[in-house]
């Protein structure tokens, strides 16, 4: 099939005065005055306590003696010691885990990481707490440990079973290409390092219910579990968040770790208690993102067309499952990114360690499948000596007479495809093929520096790959003031997500934003809310605002008719009002005063669920995804052969958000995405000592960008595009997407190592690029 | 005046705070946000670098007319280390009629925020920045913003922000503390020592609690003196940026702590047109400022250092007898030929830089000695100063390695020549085998293959969390190259 040649015609006019507006984050305000209220500054109620947690100081081993190996007199006999609590104190089920329950939140007796929370020590004040927790004994019976993926590969130490994806005849075409290249790489973990740490304030209340305040992006995953741990029901345990210091994906399931800590020792003790994790252990405790080995046998035309590829992708996911099954089926799914691969066979390897049970993180395996890709089309082009840009334009998906070219390796039609105007458009802007003329000139001359550029694109699916999560519930309230207070089941972790849904809610309701205010998120507002995750909090949160304010426009129109002299069809909601077509007006103060003296209903929950959607996630077919998002950036480093050290010269991005709800956020997150994508492909290293503890468990040791890591020339530009799919306004969604940006920056410092030495032999860099890896690179490929 | 007080009073927001049975060791990020309920302030990592926690602490200038500011991390610092100063925090920066400073202003209008947990330590730092450089360049901005970690803007809109905000100039960006500067002046303490009627030396003040343990913090070196002789062993504290650590990292609680930052005469700078002597309060800041003209290269590395608030409170002296086997500071001092002045109980000797440690985190101090200042050497003529430090990240992190060299260049011969090095070795120190190497050759004569083979020889060979020794080893003979003038050597 054709892509649309302009979607534009398939759409209807914009909505509202707000929709497309600039406006400044909800809270742009409260933030710099710093009276943004996070989870640790909610004024403390009389008698508060603190919670602090007791770790496991080895990667396996076994609890022995009685208490789960805690010797609990002697923590209760530390200054300011309130209370100890293990596993065998839980009274109903202890599990943290998000999909699979196969994960204690303290320890029972096998420990299976460096960093295992085992106790929880409740006292008088946070220092004490924590003091006493780092004196804690535990008796452990040490266990050997399984901590790399080359060490459970070689064990075929599995935390779930490995998966498949199967198109074509891989191993006949690889066995018929012209050309054929085989090779190794790796992706990196990465932490999460949202500012705010993890925190919890658990607050008992009457006939035993509970108040969690979290930091969390899924409250009622916290709600369900603090239920089930308590013997409570779900209605018994109200959770409330307001904003995340940022979440990443590492509020989505490690969250419940610390509220479910804190909701126990309340529960125990009646008394409010908070828990705050230092960084420290917020790092030792936590997943990160799964590092992955890819292996790969490609085999390609003289063009560098694809004709077969055998992958293999094995990554390190920790103790338990955690979202390890659906990361590393978006990491199979996106291992096609933007090219149309005939024959291909991958698999993936889940493998159980004892490290950190890794976690989400925007992208969710994305990033990773793409890297495994783009590298294949990076050393294709070596190979061949060509540009690597040719190579990826050979091979990316087009409309031809036969519907494949335009279908994924899982069976999917991809119905909205524009990589190729982005790709065409990022080359354009950022004047690629003159700035590759000079890049070979500049490394023509210079010895101890080298250029390197690069353009990679990216495709991005847009849906839970657990289809049953892809619903959504919202809450609106008009009050008779006028005044509209709308609860949905999202949260806000800084990506803007309120401010586009009260821009959203203003402009179906025909009001000022200014009435508008979105509250924080609370579990008992709207039930059964999936995570804010999947970068789908806008599509399902405010398609399900949509469906509320549709339904109080509906209620409201016939009130309005009869003050207005027409009739409720005649009625136009807008500026901040109804008005008829005779241009009569009536404020919506007074609409809503009328309507409520009427008796007409103002409260309205709205229902949202994805259409279309539904695959075999066993065999990794059908319709994943309701829609993708494209992007496409190029970046330009130099490097000083000598150390290592370089630097990103200029980044130039063009992404499409569909039609954008609000440019300025939506521009803040393929700026924020692209950097803590290079973040992730260069300076952020986790390291492990031989025994499994984390060693970078600080900012001090474990990197992320600065401000003078950022480009003096970074250009962003958002793509002129439209979602064919109607979601509210139209918008494609921007949370994970632009991470993948970043690619540009590892693929420019592997064309600047290339300059080394030019030719055929593989560039040997693996991520993350390090001063340290691209210097050894570097040394490699000239000795080669 | 008591002799001794359990009370640090400091000025906050034009008022008095007199904050009393308070742990020594309180951080001033904990008094604000626990004791004081002021919680714009954030906690991010508790170790001085994300810079959440950046408040601004005032201090009344010389003539007591104006309030000098620094950039601290509050959660390093400890609290009666602000006796007698001010504090701005994020609540501080609104106007009285509510409106925004500009900063904040541009913040909002730049799209600069989006969790919002960074932004007051953001908003801090580049109030901060403004009170002395109104109108700063970009590279400025990313400079004040080194030590700020922002995991979701990406940065652009904030440094956009910055630009932005100082158009509003310099008297639109002031700070409003004309109702500190009359509060400030009650609270000063006299700069002179103060005498009992007896006769008796006061050490003021002195924050006792009730198990006996104490922080004082003497005015003068007689005071110092004194205060080490009332407690032996006592820990000394200047910019709290380790003891601080320890505070948060390992609840250590010292017995005794003597804070210099009040000494008068260790805060002082004396200027020969052969050396600087640099006090051992003088902050990292200030030694950048006094070094940048002569050794450019040593005030890159200092630069690099840590962030403005690190480097504003974080001493020379400090760095050296902290003794880290990768401080930057020690490669440079020790190229250049610079002396410690070591002081203990009123007597002073002199030891050579290079002379100073014996061993990992092992020095020449004896009991009670301090280092009361450091000599740095000022440029002469025909004098070549090379410095580079090489880390992960490019600004604010801490050195796989750091090199210096020092030398002059006579008849194309290298002539005089002090190397010495961080990072592959157990501590800083000159590396004599390389030294000699060099010594009288012409630099172009030099092969990579002789430096690799005393590289190999000279560093024992250890792999770190900064880096392997692969590395480490092949940095540091190509940044001996490119010392000499001589980088394509490494290619060959």
């Amino acid at each position: 099939m054709n892509a649309p040649e302009s979607l534009k015609s398939l759409l209807p006019a914009a909505t509202g005065p707000f929709s497309g507006k600039e406006v400044a984050h909800e809270s742009a305000v409260l933030h710099v005055s710093g009276e943004a209220t996070f989870t640790d500054d909610i004024p403390e109620l009389r008698g508060t306590l603190y919670a602090a947690l007791v770790t496991s100081p080895v990667a396996h081993g076994r609890l022995t003696g009685p208490h789960n190996g805690v010797d609990k007199a002697a923590l209760l006999a530390e200054h300011g010691v309130v209370a100890v609590f293990t596993a065998e104190d839980i009274p109903g089920e202890n599990n943290c885990g998000p999909i699979v329950h196969d994960d204690p939140f303290l320890c029972p007796g096998e420990l299976n990481y460096l960093g295992q929370p085992v106790a929880v020590v409740v006292a008088r004040e946070m220092v004490y707490a924590r003091e006493a927790a780092r004196k804690a004994k535990l008796s452990i019976e040490e266990l050997p440990a399984i901590l790399t993926i080359e060490q459970a590969l070689e064990a075929q130490s599995w935390v779930m079973p490995s998966k498949t994806v199967v198109r074509g005849d891989a191993a006949a075409a690889l066995a018929a290409a012209p050309h054929r290249l085989s090779g190794s790489t790796r992706t990196g973990q990465q932490e999460q390092f949202y500012l705010e740490g993890q925190v919890s304030y658990a607050v008992p209340r009457e006939d035993g219910q509970l108040t969690i305040y979290t930091s969390s992006q899924h409250p009622e995953g916290n709600q369900k579990e603090a239920a089930a741990a308590l013997n409570l029901q779900t209605k018994d345990v109200e959770v409330i968040c307001r904003r995340m210091g940022g979440g990443f994906g590492g509020k989505e399931g490690n969250a419940s770790i610390f509220s479910q800590s804190a909701a126990l020792a309340a529960f125990l003790l009646k008394k409010p208690v908070k828990l705050r994790a230092c960084r420290d252990d917020d790092m030792l405790i936590t997943g990160k993102r799964h590092d992955f080995r890819i292996d790969y046998d490609v085999g390609f035309d003289d063009a560098g067309r694809v004709l077969g590829l055998d992958l293999m992708l094995a990554s390190r996911c920790g103790p338990t499952m955690d979202y390890s099954g659906p990361v590393n089926d978006r990491a199979l799914l996106h291992i096609d990114n933007t090219y149309y691969l005939p024959n291909v066979h991958v698999v993936g390897h889940r493998c159980r360690t004892h490290t950190q049970s890794s976690t989400a993180f925007r992208g969710f395996g994305g990033p990773q499948g793409m890297f495994a890709i783009e590298t294949v089309m990076d050393e294709i082009a070596r190979h061949l000596g060509k540009d690597p840009l040719a190579v990826r334009r050979a091979n990316l998906y087009h409309a031809s007479a036969d519907p494949a070219t335009l279908t994924t390796q899982y069976g999917q039609q991809i119905e909205d495809w524009v990589g190729d105007q982005v790709i065409a458009e990022v080359e354009a802007k950022a004047d690629y093929a003159v700035r590759r003329a000079e890049v070979a000139a500049f490394n023509a001359a210079h010895k101890t520096v080298k250029r390197g550029l690069a353009l990679t694109p990216l495709k991005f699916g847009i849906s839970f790959t657990a289809t049953l999560l892809n619903q959504a519930g919202a809450l609106v309230n008009i009050f008779n003031d006028g005044s509209v207070a709308v609860n949905h089941g999202g949260t806000e972790m800084g990506q803007g997500l309120n401010t586009k849904i009260a821009q959203l809610a203003a402009d179906e309701l025909g009001i000022s934003v200014a009435r508008v205010r979105v509250t924080a998120t609370d579990t008992l507002k709207v039930p059964n809310a999936s995570a804010t995750a999947a970068s789908s909090g806008f599509d399902l949160n405010g398609a399900a605002t949509r469906h509320a304010c549709e339904q109080l426009r509906a209620r409201l129109a016939p009130v309005a008719a009869e003050a207005l002299g027409c009739t409720a069809e005649q009625v136009v909601f807008g500026g901040d009002g109804v008005s008829s077509p005779t241009g009569q007006f009536l404020d919506f103060k007074t609409l809503a005063n009328k309507a409520w003296a009427a008796r007409v209903g103002l409260s309205q929950t709205g229902f949202y669920r994805t259409p279309e959607i539904g695959y075999d996630p066993l065999k990794l077919q059908g319709r994943a995804f309701y829609y993708y998002c494209y992007g496409a950036s190029v970046s330009e480093v130099e490097l000083d052969l000598l150390t290592g050290e370089w630097r990103l010269l200029r980044a130039d991005m063009v992404h499409d958000v569909g039609r954008s709800i609000n440019p300025a956020i939506d521009r803040g997150q393929i700026e924020g995405g692209f950097i803590q994508g290079m973040g992730w492909l260069t300076m952020e290293e986790c390291l492990w000592d031989a025994k499994g503890k984390l060693l970078t468990h600080g900012p001090s040791t474990y990197k992320i960008p600065v401000a003078s890591d950022v480009p003096e020339q970074f250009n962003v530009h958002l793509f002129d595009g439209r979602n064919i799919k109607p979601t509210p306004f139209n918008i494609k969604a921007t949370g994970e997407p632009p991470l993948m940006l970043g690619l540009s920056v590892f693929f420019a410092l592997k064309d600047a190592v290339g300059a080394v030495r030019p030719g055929p032999a593989p560039v040997p860099l693996v991520s993350p690029a390090t001063p340290e890896r691209l210097l050894l690179a570097a040394q490699a490929l000239r000795r080669a | 005046m008591s002799q001794a007080t359990n009370t640090v009073r400091v000025v906050i927001d034009g008022r008095i705070i007199e904050a009393q049975g308070l742990r020594r060791t309180t951080t001033v990020l904990d008094f604000l946000r626990e004791h004081q309920h002021r919680s714009g302030t954030k906690e991010g990592c508790a170790e001085g670098d994300c810079g959440a926690c950046t408040v601004l602490v005032g201090t009344l200038n010389t003539a007591g007319d104006a309030v000098d500011y620094i950039a601290v991390n509050s959660c390093m610092q400890l609290l009666p280390t602000l006796d007698g100063k001010s504090l701005k925090t994020v609540e501080s920066l609104k106007r009285a009629d509510g409106s925004l400073h500009p900063v904040q202003q541009a913040l909002v209008g730049c799209h600069g925020t989006q969790c919002g947990f960074c932004t007051p330590g953001f908003a801090m730092s580049l109030a901060g920045l403004m009170q002395v450089l109104p109108t700063p360049s970009r590279q400025q901005v990313n400079d004040a913003l080194q030590g700020n970690l922002c995991r979701c803007t990406g940065y652009r809109p904030i440094v956009d922000a910055a630009l932005e905000a100082s158009a509003a100039g310099a008297a639109a960006l002031k700070l409003d503390d004309s109702a500190d500067l009359p509060l400030l002046r009650q609270i000063r303490r006299d700069a002179a020592p103060t005498y009992s009627l007896d006769g008796e030396l006061l050490v003021q003040p002195v924050v006792r609690t009730r198990k006996g343990s104490s922080f004082t913090s003497p005015a003068n070196l007689a005071e110092l003196d004194k205060a080490l002789q009332d407690a032996p062993g006592a820990t000394l504290l200047a910019g709290s940026t380790e003891i601080g650590l320890q505070v948060n990292k390992q609840f250590h609680r010292p017995e005794h702590i003597v804070y210099l930052g009040n000494v008068a005469e260790l805060q002082r700078v004396q200027t020969t047109p052969a050396a600087w002597r640099v006090g051992a309060s003088v902050s990292l800041e200030r030694v950048l400022t006094l070094v940048h003209a002569d050794w450019p290269d040593f005030a890159e590395v200092l630069r690099r250092f840590g962030s403005p608030p690190i480097r504003s409170t974080a001493t020379l002296a400090g760095n050296i007898a902290n003794g880290s086997p990768i401080g930057d500071s020690m490669p440079c001092l020790m190229a250049l030929g610079a002396t410690l002045v070591l002081r203990r109980a009123g007597r002073t000797r002199r030891v050579a830089m290079d002379a100073f440690y014996t061993g990992m985190k092992a020095h020449v101090l004896q009991a009670d000695e301090l280092i009361e200042a450091v000599e740095i050497p000022r440029r002469q003529a025909g004098e070549v100063f090379v410095a580079h430090k090489v880390s992960k990240r490019f600004d604010q992190d801490i050195s796989a390695i750091c090199a210096a060299a020092r030398y002059t260049l006579q008849d194309g011969r290298l002539r005089g020549l002090r190397l010495a090095v961080n990072g592959v070795t157990p501590f800083p120190q000159r590396v004599p085998a390389l030294e000699s190497l060099l010594e009288g050759r012409a630099p172009d004569s030099i092969t990579a293959a002789e430096v690799d083979a005393v590289v190999a020889t000279a560093f024992p060979a250890r792999d770190g969390l900064r880096g392997t020794w692969a590395y480490r080893s092949l940095v540091a003979r190509n940044l001996v190259l490119r010392f000499i003038g001589n980088e394509e050597a490494a290619l060959a």
